[in-house]
């Protein structure tokens, strides 16, 4: 029946959102300026969601995480993706797009002082260290597309898109076997580059 | 084209990574063949792939989590979490104080910043977060309630319950009369005996930190831990206090933290501080209220420290005022005894002799009562029934003598304060009926909640919920008292709502609140019973329990039950609540993990990250306890609920399903959770939606456990066309649980299957039962006749929202058709049909596009879907037999034949379920 199980109303998918990502795929780059929020603020509602379920002992899978994020903020199937891939290498794109510029600001933050970082515990430490990385995978990982465009969309998707190896394999269509060797390479890679 | 020298590097790395770490070396120095630098390359890769551990694996999304950038200052409308700033209400040493709405809930609250400089401790920050969270854990009438600490965007803040009414500060001001003053007292004193019960000390109690209710003058105490927090800070400034005029210490330009008047001595001191510390501030606050000054009177804050380390006492109360009681004086005095070793030891003590004093002067105040007092009008009356909860309090201590045997688990543990919790309770509900009995004029509490208890260690939250849910069952099997389901109470395990705001949002008269703290290898379980209409405390008590062989006291407890409450176990109820209890602890956890889990589920694809963590909750219990039957059905409910909502194109699930409801009935036949899971499983496509069997299952389910009904049994009636009993059915759900959202939203759903919004909903209340959703006010519009209106919501929402639901669509088509455009009605409606995935609801669409071909007059169309919509779980006979959508069809032989069939079937529902 209809209405009988009222549905919680906080899923609707926000049909702004469909439209500046396609908009932002097919080159417009201004809409980015206003996606930046809306999907930044989403992201900042399902973290600490996420951080407080962590701390109730709970343990969500990441990809499934972000996953919830795009499917809550795109209504994904009713607009027509070239593919796959088309979709989830935007969404992977735009989520490296504002966890790089939001680490840089940080950074700029931190070095200026005029902010204190409080870790609220264990998690939030952990991922504050993994924040300060982010900018440095970012960079190296141009290099990295200059060289190999597979293996970058690989860690985009991965590292920025939080797909797992066989989601990763899926979009790109190669198999998981591929995807897991050239993931490690890219992995050794870049970390050499960032400590060389 | 990639690079060959890369393509050549990758493959080199691989096959040595493929080799035994010894082996390597030899392998590079063969690959490489003289090449220094490629050798070189692939060494510090292999080097790298070592070091790599868990370098980027995982995602950077989870830095999104860090995203609290900007330490910004909130102005009023500025959304903080949930909560819109309203306006500024002060500030203090601890930060900003401001008024805001909380937009979830719809209640406002005081949102409390705690300033940047303060939050840079981190040590200081977490002393605090454990505190205040040990304090939000209190829940006492007469302390301030914290829903919530949290950070957003760097904003760290304080929700909590906004108090309406004035400080004790602002109320000394006019003078307090001594029956007030002692009563103000009392109810301090009560807030610090909950505090120091459970090692808090507040440190900072001065009449600022207290506040008056207006509407009732119930007394609150202010900011527990927060003191803590400013305590160094505090000392640090008493060491170099300097002639400051105003006796007040200041942290910064112009923000005052404290006074030092209501410093013990100790604490002026500098020293270690504990419980004896608050009773001497509410010595001084006592003496204030009394003789409307401070013990200690000087022109400095220098001259007010010397006074209270000074050796000589306060001057007694008797050179200021007249008629103070002898015993009041000897109080005060031994509140500021100077030696803390010689004042009284516990606020406890404080407590009973304000209270024995206030008794005696109960005379006084009944004839006080006789004069209304415009100024506090409430005071007296609350004062009498807090003696007669006191004494009440005491005989149910004395029935309960100490339990000690051997040790065992902590969830044995629960179970024995489970059943006498339940003792507590009835005794309550027996003597009640007595006193009622006795006093017409004693509210009746005809309804309970039961809030899941708080715990103190943030692990042992499952126990709490666990117990609440056993107490609630126990006690709903009596049927002496409502008691709301489990299902409306899980919510406030998450949610940190006061007690009595979560009793008046469920409706219940009473409610019983509690907290859980593991002490070493012993359980401490408090419970407090209140009145939700003005807070009185009805029954508390506290139990400190060893472990125990949980079957061997059952029994002893139980027959203690019956013996002396008169409340008859049922043997098989006894059953039931052995099966919540597995003999593994960490079975029973995983499982009330999995049903505060269940609880937060969602509709539709993107709930399957919360299935999945649901889902393994289960299966864990299960994997500890294969033969734990609840799990099982639990699960069963899981997988049916996928099947049903989440991945309805996923046969799989409902296998799934199936073989877990199939375990759980065979090894426990007399679980209502597994006949609840049957009863949404049988109602799907894939079991041939056996709409008569679904009822029959959630009947039994409802005899077999009054706190596990379904809202789906109304819903179901209303499908099959038994109307008067389905809204019998809502009616009686909603008065156990009357706050859950689909039975609410019934009288629309009902009057949905019956197409007719004039059966349930009056037209002024019609916003109320869309709960939301404006197709649904589209629909009504268009049922009522309204097509204009109809016609406009209808192209707004296409205009504003292009992803369409396609229930939108389909009621386009519908209109088009009604205004006579029949050819493109039946066009998009065949183009939408096939669209529809099989579902649950489905057989509404079916039932729209039969609407659609009758209104064209297609009568073939028209009763094909017809048919299909009656046996996809919807055979509504007295819709199909009244709807005039379908009066254009009526006389076909299609028709005649289809409604003659659907008569039948619905004269037997009706026999069978509306007898």
């Amino acid at each position: 029946m209809r209405k009988a199980r009222t549905k919680p109303l906080m899923v609707i998918p926000n049909a702004q959102v469909t439209v500046l990502l396609r908009q932002w795929s097919e080159g417009d780059e201004s809409a980015l300026e206003q996606l930046t929020p809306l999907v930044y603020d989403e992201l900042h509602r399902l973290a600490h969601q996420h951080m407080r379920r962590e701390s109730a002992g709970h343990v969500l899978q990441t990809s499934a995480l972000i996953n919830e994020a795009y499917l809550r903020l795109v209504d994904q199937p009713r607009i027509q993706w070239e593919s796959r891939t088309h979709f989830f290498g935007i969404a992977a794109r735009l989520m490296r797009r504002i966890l790089v510029d939001d680490a840089r600001k940080r950074n700029a933050a931190k070095r200026g002082g005029s902010m204190m970082q409080v870790p609220l515990d264990q998690v939030e430490n952990l991922v504050q260290n993994q924040a300060a990385n982010v900018v440095a995978v970012d960079e190296a990982l141009q290099k990295l597309e200059a060289i190999d465009v597979r293996q970058s969309q690989i860690v985009e998707l991965r590292f920025f898109g939080g797909l797992s190896i066989e989601e990763t394999a899926n979009v790109l269509k190669v198999s998981p076997g591929t995807v897991m060797r050239d993931w490690t390479f890219a992995r050794a890679w870049l970390r050499n580059q960032m400590t060389s | 084209m990639p690079d060959p020298q890369w393509e050549n590097l990758k493959e080199m790395f691989h096959a040595a990574l493929a080799l035994p770490p010894d082996q390597r070396a030899a392998y590079l120095d063969d690959a490489s063949s003289g090449d220094a630098s490629l050798r070189q390359a692939l060494e510090s890769l292999l080097k790298s792939h070592e070091e790599t551990n868990n370098f980027i694996d995982a995602p950077a999304y989870q830095a999104a989590a860090e995203m609290l950038a900007g330490d910004r200052e909130v102005k009023p409308d500025q959304q903080v979490a949930h909560y819109r700033i309203v306006s500024m209400i002060g500030e203090g040493g601890m930060g900003r104080v401001y008024l805001a709405e909380d937009t979830k809930l719809h209640r406002r609250v005081a949102l409390k910043f705690l300033s940047g400089t303060l939050t840079q401790d981190h040590d200081r920050l977490l002393r605090f977060e454990q505190e205040a969270r040990a304090a939000s854990a209190l829940n006492h009438p007469n302390i301030l309630t914290i829903y919530e600490i949290s950070e957003v965007e760097s904003h760290r803040f304080i929700a909590a319950e906004l108090i309406e009414g004035e400080t004790l500060r602002e109320r000394m001001q006019r003078g307090i009369a001594l029956g007030d003053a002692l009563d103000m007292a009392i109810q301090i004193a009560s807030a610090l005996v909950a505090a120091h019960r459970v090692s808090i000390v507040h440190r900072d109690i001065k009449p600022e930190n207290i506040m008056i209710r207006r509407d009732d003058g119930l007394v609150k105490v202010l900011d527990f831990g927060l003191a803590k927090m400013s305590e160094s800070a505090a000392a640090d400034v008493v060491r170099k206090v300097d002639d400051d005029e105003h006796a007040r210490l200041k942290t910064g330009p112009g923000v005052v933290l404290g006074t030092v008047a209501y410093m013990s001595p100790e604490q002026a001191r500098g020293g270690a501080v504990d419980a004896r510390t608050d009773v001497w501030s509410l010595g001084v606050i006592l003496y204030e209220m009394i003789v409307g000054h401070s013990p200690f009177i000087a022109s400095s804050s220098n001259e007010i420290i010397s006074a209270i380390l000074d050796k000589s006492p306060a001057p007694p109360l008797s050179r200021f005022t007249r008629d103070v009681p002898e015993r009041l004086e000897e109080i005060v005095a031994k509140a500021l005894t100077k030696r803390k070793e010689d004042r009284y030891q516990t606020s406890q003590d404080l407590l009973i002799d304000l209270r024995r004093l206030r008794q005696s002067l109960t005379v006084v105040a009944s004839v006080e009562e006789s004069k209304p007092n415009e100024d506090a009008p409430s005071r007296t009356r609350r004062s009498v029934p807090a003696i007669a909860a006191a004494t009440r309090a005491a005989n149910a201590e004395s029935l309960f003598s100490p339990i000690r045997a051997n040790k065992r688990s902590v969830v044995t543990i629960a179970l024995i304060a489970v059943l006498i919790m339940v003792s507590g309770v009835a005794i309550y509900a027996w003597r009640f009926k007595h006193i009622a009995a006795a006093s017409a004029a004693a509210p009746q509490i005809k309804s309970l909640a039961v809030l899941p208890l708080k715990s103190l260690d943030s692990d042992q939250n499952y126990l709490g919920v666990g117990i609440a849910d056993a107490v609630i069952t126990k006690i709903s099997q009596t049927g002496q008292l409502t008691v709301r389901p489990t299902s409306a109470v899980l919510k406030y395990v998450k949610e940190d709502t006061d007690s009595l705001t979560a009793a008046r949002q469920l409706s219940a008269d009473a409610v019983l609140e509690g907290t859980v703290q593991r002490v070493g290898d012993r359980l401490r379980v408090t419970v407090n019973l209140l009145r939700t209409n003005d807070g009185t405390s009805l029954y508390t008590d506290s139990f400190d329990l060893a472990t125990v062989d949980v079957f061997a006291i059952q029994d002893k407890v139980a027959q203690q039950v019956e013996s002396r409450l008169r409340v008859t176990v049922d043997t098989s109820e006894q059953a039931r609540l052995y099966d919540k209890y597995p003999t593994d602890p960490r079975a029973y956890e995983a499982y009330i993990r999995g049903v505060t889990s269940l609880d937060e589920r969602g509709y539709d694809k993107t709930a399957m990250p919360q299935m999945s963590e649901t889902i393994n909750f289960f299966k864990k219990a299960i994997e500890i306890d294969p033969k734990y039957a609840l799990p099982h059905a639990q699960l069963g409910m899981a997988y049916a609920w996928t099947e049903a909502f989440i991945r309805p194109d996923e046969p799989k699930w409902a296998d799934l399903a199936r073989a877990e409801i199939k375990q759980a009935n065979d090894l426990n036949p007399n679980l209502a959770e597994t006949h609840v899971a049957h009863a949404l499983l049988l109602w799907q496509a894939s079991e041939g939606y056996q709409t008569a069997e679904a009822i029959r299952e959630l009947r039994l389910a409802k005899q077999l456990n009054h706190n596990v009904s379904s809202p789906d049994l109304p819903a179901l009636y209303g499908h099959i066309g038994l109307d008067e009993l389905a809204v019998r059915e809502a009616k009686g759900a909603l008065e156990i649980n009357p706050t859950n959202p689909p039975l609410k939203a019934m009288p629309f759903v009902l009057a949905y299957l019956r197409a007719d919004p004039d059966g349930y909903i009056p037209d002024d209340r019609i916003n109320d039962a869309i709960s939301g959703d404006d197709i649904n006010l589209g629909w009504y519009y268009m049922r009522k006749g309204r097509l204009d209106e109809a016609q406009k919501l209808i192209d707004e929402r296409l205009r504003k929202n292009p992803p369409t639901p396609e229930y939108l669509l389909v009621l386009q088509a519908q209109l088009r058709a009604l205004k006579g455009d029949f050819a493109t009605a039946e066009a998009s409606i065949v183009s939408l049909m096939q669209k529809i995935p099989i579902s649950e609801d489905r057989h509404h669409y079916t039932y729209d596009a039969a609407c659609i071909y009758a209104l064209a007059g297609n009568s073939s169309e028209a009763v094909k879907w017809l048919k299909e919509t009656a046996a996809t779980g919807f055979p509504n006979y007295p819709l199909f037999a009244r709807d005039h959508f379908l009066d254009r069809i009526r006389n076909s032989p299609e028709f005649v034949h289809f409604i003659a069939e659907q008569k039948e079937q619905w004269e037997r529902y009706r026999q069978e379920f509306d007898n």
